[in-house]
């Protein structure tokens, strides 16, 4: 409104080919609506500068291609350190999304929460701060999760509130998979005789892990011996005995690779036949 | 699938042998969602020369 006129329209068309400069200064106090619809086939550049102390600006670009970018008045990139808060919301409903690269410089960050409700995405989350609190909550029904941690020292800690859940050592995964096996093995053997107790082949793509293995006398006091042999390699694994019977789970297992065979001997000193069994218990992998 | 080749190359959750002094052995086998055990008896296992002597044909849906 010119000062002392009343309020007036004053529409303005151009029709022009080209126009290199338009300027427009507006000095009013208060300006209610500016409607700018640009409709030009090519835009070279538009500049909008505000200096207002508050201002929502809502941009709609429904170009097929665009680069916007977003400065500050001192000429900086927005972040939290030049407006006291800001929500930055994306939503991304593209069937498909290259890679979204987020880096995160700021020296406080309050909250991170990061939805993911893809069907199946690759997660890579590299963390450089000096100390960090990560809270995963997975909810997903089956669940891959790679933790890999690199930093000189870290406290890890695993927290287990559900009552349905706890933490399986391959041994017992081996044993709810079912590709657990247990190799039990028995033969009437002549005192001081080594004989075949078990004999078994490792199936062609498998790796044999025993974490057990015994050797038992059926009736007397006496002493026996197991020997737990790779015969493929011409290696014994391990000895074991004493008197009646033996046993030991292995902290580390002993491996037979694909193919290989276990065997295992044994050997009593009753000074008469007698049965003696052998047991080797393990997980095929 | 006869038990003795299911044995040699796929995965059981339980072998028992039972070797006798002829020097042949009887080996029954199990696998877990099986209806029951299955045996076969060998002399000479795994030798170059290994004669099957029994076998009993999988009742099982081979996987």
């Amino acid at each position: 409104m010119v000062k002392g006129w009343k309020d007036f329209t004053v529409p303005i068309t151009i029709e022009a080919v080209t126009i290199e400069t338009l300027p427009i200064d507006v000095k009013t106090q208060t300006l209610g609506t500016v409607k700018i619809d640009v409709a030009a086939q090519t835009l070279g550049q538009l500049n909008v500068n505000i200096t207002a102390s508050a201002i929502t600006l809502n941009v709609n670009v429904a170009a097929s291609a665009v680069t916007l970018n977003i400065k500050t008045a001192v000429g900086e990139h927005v972040d939290t350190d030049i407006v006291s808060s800001i929500t930055l919301g994306i939503d991304i409903k593209a069937q498909t999304v290259g890679n979204i690269a987020i880096n995160i410089a700021a020296q406080t960050l309050a909250q991170l929460n990061v939805n993911i409700a893809a069907s199946a995405i690759t997660l890579n989350v590299n963390i450089a701060a000096q100390a960090v609190d990560i809270n995963v909550n997975i909810a997903a029904s089956a669940v891959t999760l790679n933790v890999n941690i690199a930093a000189q020292a870290a406290n890890v800690n695993i927290d287990f509130k559900a009552q349905s859940i706890s933490v399986k050592l391959v041994p017992d995964w081996g044993a709810i998979n079912a590709t657990d096996i247990d190799l039990e093995g028995t033969v009437s053997t002549s005192s001081g005789t080594a004989a075949t107790a078990i004999n078994y082949t490792v199936p062609t793509g498998k790796t044999l892990l025993i974490y057990d293995f015994s050797v038992t006398m059926w009736s007397k006091d006496t002493g026996v011996l197991g020997i737990l042999y790779n015969q493929s390699s011409d290696l014994i694994l391990f000895r074991i005995g004493s008197l009646r019977g033996a046993h030991i789970a292995f902290a580390k297992p002993k491996r037979l690779s694909s193919d290989q065979i276990l065997h295992v001997d044994v050997v009593q000193n009753s000074g008469a036949s007698e049965y003696v069994s052998a047991h080797a218990g393990g997980i095929l992998i | 699938m006869k038990a003795n080749e299911y044995y040699k190359t796929k995965l059981v959750n339980t072998v028992n042998q039972e070797w006798h002094l002829d020097g042949t052995v009887t080996i029954r086998i199990y696998k877990e969602g099986w209806k029951r055990t299955y045996t076969f008896k060998a002399r000479k296992l795994y030798e170059k020369d290994e004669v099957i002597l029994e076998d009993e044909d999988l009742m099982e849906e081979v996987v």
